[in-house]
């Protein structure tokens, strides 16, 4: 078998290092959604006090409970995003091992690209109940400083990166075969 | 498989070692075991050039066509 790769690459050290680094900044981003949830539930009266001196009308309950679900969203993108960076750097592993043509990176592109896909489908229902959450809060007070856009489009490129890593993981299918085939030649 | 690898017959006819083949063929002798249990899936023409070489042998002295039928039948 060919090494392709040395294992001291400094691209493939700085990536893997980038990798870990955004995987624990996610995981503390779960954290932090996780333990701000049962509070939000807990304080939803302070909330909406607080709320009711930013807009002109007073805030409804369940507009808390739409921000609930909101925070609930992003902390399913969050698992969502740290589902594909954990496979990207299994093929990172595999890359720097130099044997990154097996079945299972295929599956492991396959995995990311369906998250992917989920992340577009979660963030486009996301903006969606904010414009809902932003319609219900209406009229900002005067002199009040609050400003929130939401672009509730669909990202192509985030269409493309889906449709790229399904056409990588079939491109890694057929690699994996042909180095099965390169594997029982003398 | 049905091609079958006389390669120990030929190192014993040549009195050599399979590690002494390796080293004058330059092929690992973990490939070269691969060859002789017939456990490979195919052979380069260069390894076969190489082993030919060495052995002082012809490449059907090397690989032998042995159909299953026939060897039910023996």
């Amino acid at each position: 078998m060919t090494q392709t790769k040395k294992p001291n690459d400094i691209i493939l050290k700085s990536t893997r290092g980038l990798l870990i680094f955004a995987k624990w900044m996610l995981v503390l981003g779960v954290g932090a959604l996780a333990a701000a949830l049962p509070v939000l539930l807990f304080s939803y009266r302070q909330l909406l006090a607080e709320m009711g001196e930013i807009f002109v009308s007073q805030p409804a309950p369940e507009t808390v409970g739409l921000i609930g679900i909101l925070m609930f969203l992003g902390a399913v993108i969050m698992l969502l995003t740290l589902f594909a960076i954990n496979r990207l750097r299994k093929i990172v592993d595999s890359v720097g091992e130099g044997n990154p043509f097996t079945r299972i990176n295929g599956t492991r592109l396959r995995g990311m690209g369906i998250a992917v896909f989920a992340i577009q489908l979660v963030t486009f229902v996301g903006s969606l109940l904010a414009t809902g959450l932003l319609t219900m809060l209406g009229e900002v007070k005067p002199g009040q400083d609050f400003h929130l856009s939401i672009d509730g489009s669909i990202s192509l490129s985030g269409i493309l990166l889906v449709l790229l890593l399904i056409i990588l993981a079939r491109v890694f299918d057929s690699g994996a075969k042909m180095q099965e085939e390169l594997d029982g030649i003398v | 498989m049905a091609i079958s690898v006389k390669l120990d017959d030929l190192l014993h006819d040549n009195r050599m070692t399979l590690t002494e083949l390796a080293e004058r063929v330059d092929i690992t002798l973990a490939n070269l075991s691969i060859l002789k249990t017939g456990k490979a899936k195919a052979m380069r023409f260069t390894t076969l050039e190489a082993i030919c070489r060495e052995l002082n042998c012809q490449p059907g002295d090397l690989l032998v066509f042995e159909d299953a039928a026939d060897r039910r039948a023996e």
